[in-house]
C-alpha cells in the first residue's frame, strides 16, 4: 500500500513535468510579436527610399551642370564646323543636354555618355541592381538663362522622379537650378569673325577699374563684365548688338599677325570684330601712348573708344578724329 | 506513515510548482530577447545619417583635423568618396581611408562590434575595402547587418569639374 502511494508521488512529479514542457512548447509556437513589430523595419526602409530619392534629385543637379558644359562645348564645335552661328541655342541646347543629340536628325558633338539622360540611366540601374530599388523618371522640361551672372549661365530642369519597392511607393516634381561657369569655353565670335581662337577667363575685380586692370585684362587675353556689352550666350546666337545686362568684353590682340589693323576701330572685341568704329565726337576713338604696356606696331597702337578710356582713367592718350 | 505522505505530497508538490514558475520565467524571458536586432538596425542607420550630415568641418577628430582638408564643407561620406576617387585615379589613399573611416566610427559604433566598410564602384568594376574592424568574424555570427547606401562626389581640379560616382558605400555591423 506504501509502495503504490510513493509511486503516486512520482506520477504527480510526472505530470508535472509533463505541464511544463505542454505549457512551454504551446507559448514557444506562438512567439508575441507586438502589433507593430515591422514598423522599425519599414521605417527604416522608407528612409532608405526618402534619401536615395533626394540623392536622385542631387545627382540630376549636379550632373545637369556637367551635361550642360559639354552641351555648351558641343554647340561650340558646331558652330565651328558650321561656320554659323546658332540663333536656335536656347531649344538646341535643352535637347542636347537631354539627349546628346542638337535634333532628331543630327547629333551633338562631345556628348558621348555625358548626356543627362545617360547620367540618371546610370544612377537608376545601380539603384536597381545594389539597393533593389525601382526608380524612374521624366525630364519634364529643360531650358537655359542667365539671370545672375555674366560669367556663368544656369540650366533649369523640371524633373519628375517615382521611386518604389515593396513596402512604399514615393514620387515627387523638383525645379533644380544648376550654375555652369562659361570659363575654359571657346568665345564664339572669335571663333566666326575673329583673326584667332580665344578662350574665355573671368578677370574678377571689386571696385574701379583701372589702368593696371587693363593691362592685366589685354595682357592674359581676359575679359570683364560690362553691361553694355555682348552676353555669351548672344555670342552663340550670333547677336552681337552691345547693351545686354550680362555683357562681357574682351581686347583684341593687335599685335596678331593676323589681325587687320584699323584706327578707327576701338579694340573692344564686338566692335572691332564687326568692324564698329562707334567714332563721334562725344566718343573719338583714342590711342594710348604706352610703348612700354601696350607696345605699338609700327605706327600702330592700342586703341579705344572715349568712354571706355575715362572708365579706365587714362590720361595718357591721343585722339584720332573721326573718319 | 500518513504524516510522511502528507509532507512528500506537499513537497512534490512545490517541486511541479517550481518547474512550471521556471518553465515560465524562461519563456517570458525569451520573449524580451525577440527585438534584439531592432536597437542594431538603429545604430548602423543612425551611422549612416550621422556619416551623410556631419560636416568634415564639424568633425573634432585629431586625425580628420590634422589632415587640413581644403574642401572641408564636405560631409563626412563626400569626403571619404573623394579620398576613393584620388586613390583611384593618382595617389595611394588607402591608408588614409582607412584611419579617416577608424575615426569617424570611433564612439558612434560600439568598440564591441564588428565594423567592416566597402565602397562599390560597379560602373569602374571595382569593389574595395575601405575599413575592418574585427571584434569576432563576421562568418561565424548569429546577426550581421548592413546597409547601404548610393553616393557620388562632385570634384573640381584645375582642369574641369567631374561627377565621381555614383558609387555604393555598404557598411556591415555584427556581434
Amino acid at each position: 500500500m506504501n509502495m503504490i502511494k510513493d509511486k503516486r508521488g512520482v506520477v504527480f512529479t510526472i505530470i508535472a513535468i509533463v505541464l511544463a514542457v505542454f505549457f512551454t512548447l504551446i507559448f514557444s509556437a506562438r512567439v508575441e510579436k507586438p502589433l507593430d513589430y515591422k514598423t522599425e523595419i519599414l521605417e527604416t526602409r522608407i528612409s532608405v527610399l526618402s534619401d536615395y530619392m533626394n540623392t536622385f534629385f542631387d545627382y540630376a543637379e549636379g550632373t545637369a551642370s556637367i551635361a550642360g558644359y559639354s552641351a555648351l562645348r558641343g554647340i561650340i564645335i558646331n558652330i565651328s564646323n558650321s561656320g554659323e552661328y546658332n540663333p536656335d541655342f536656347e531649344t538646341q541646347f535643352a535637347y542636347c543636354v537631354k539627349t546628346g543629340n542638337l535634333t532628331s536628325a543630327n547629333i551633338c558633338p562631345n556628348m558621348t555618355n555625358s548626356s543627362l539622360t545617360h547620367f540618371l540611366d546610370q544612377l537608376r540601374n545601380i539603384a536597381e541592381d545594389e539597393l533593389n530599388i525601382n526608380s524612374n523618371y521624366t525630364i519634364n522640361h529643360v531650358s537655359v538663362n542667365q539671370t545672375t551672372d555674366a560669367f556663368s549661365v544656369e540650366v533649369i530642369l523640371n524633373l519628375s522622379v517615382k521611386v518604389n519597392d515593396a513596402y512604399a511607393n514615393i514620387s515627387d516634381t523638383r525645379v533644380l537650378v544648376s550654375s555652369i561657369s562659361i570659363n575654359g569655353l571657346l568665345d564664339p565670335m572669335y571663333l566666326l569673325n575673329g583673326a584667332y581662337n580665344q578662350t574665355i577667363k573671368a578677370y574678377e575685380l571689386e571696385g574701379n577699374w583701372t589702368y593696371v586692370d587693363l593691362q592685366q585684362l589685354y595682357n592674359t587675353h581676359a575679359y570683364r563684365r560690362y553691361g553694355e556689352g555682348v552676353s555669351f550666350i548672344n555670342r552663340i546666337k550670333g547677336d552681337l548688338t552691345p547693351g545686354d545686362s550680362y555683357g562681357i568684353e574682351s581686347f583684341v590682340n593687335y599685335t596678331h599677325p593676323d589681325v587687320n589693323y584699323n584706327e578707327s576701330y576701338s579694340m573692344i572685341d564686338y566692335l572691332f570684330w564687326q568692324n564698329i568704329t562707334d567714332c563721334s565726337s562725344t566718343n573719338p576713338v583714342i590711342a594710348i601712348n604706352d610703348n612700354a604696356s601696350f607696345p605699338a606696331k609700327g605706327s600702330q597702337y592700342f586703341q579705344l573708344n572715349d568712354w571706355h578710356r575715362l572708365e579706365f582713367s587714362i590720361l595718357n592718350y591721343t585722339v584720332y578724329p573721326c573718319p | 506513515m500518513n504524516k510522511r505522505g502528507a509532507y512528500f505530497f506537499v513537497i512534490d508538490a512545490l517541486i511541479a510548482a517550481s518547474v512550471i514558475f521556471i518553465s515560465l520565467i524562461i519563456i517570458f524571458t525569451s520573449h524580451r530577447m525577440v527585438p534584439e536586432s531592432s536597437p542594431s538596425l538603429r545604430m548602423i542607420e543612425d551611422y549612416m545619417d550621422f556619416l551623410t550630415t556631419t560636416k568634415v568641418n564639424q568633425f573634432q577628430g585629431g586625425y580628420v583635423t590634422s589632415l587640413n582638408i581644403t574642401g572641408s564643407d564636405n560631409t563626412l561620406l563626400e569626403q571619404l568618396v573623394e579620398f576613393y576617387y584620388y586613390n583611384t585615379s593618382s595617389n595611394d589613399t588607402s591608408q588614409i581611408m582607412w584611419n579617416f573611416t577608424r575615426e569617424i566610427s570611433k564612439g558612434v559604433v560600439p568598440d564591441q562590434r564588428g565594423l567592416i566598410v566597402y565602397i562599390n564602384d560597379s560602373i569602374n568594376n571595382r569593389y574595395s575595402l575601405i575599413y575592418n574592424r574585427s571584434v569576432s568574424p563576421m562568418e561565424k555570427s548569429s546577426l550581421v547587418l548592413s546597409s547601404k547606401r548610393v553616393i557620388f562626389k562632385k570634384i573640381t581640379n584645375e582642369t574641369n569639374t567631374i561627377i565621381y560616382g555614383p558609387v555604393i558605400l555598404n557598411v556591415k555591423v555584427w556581434v
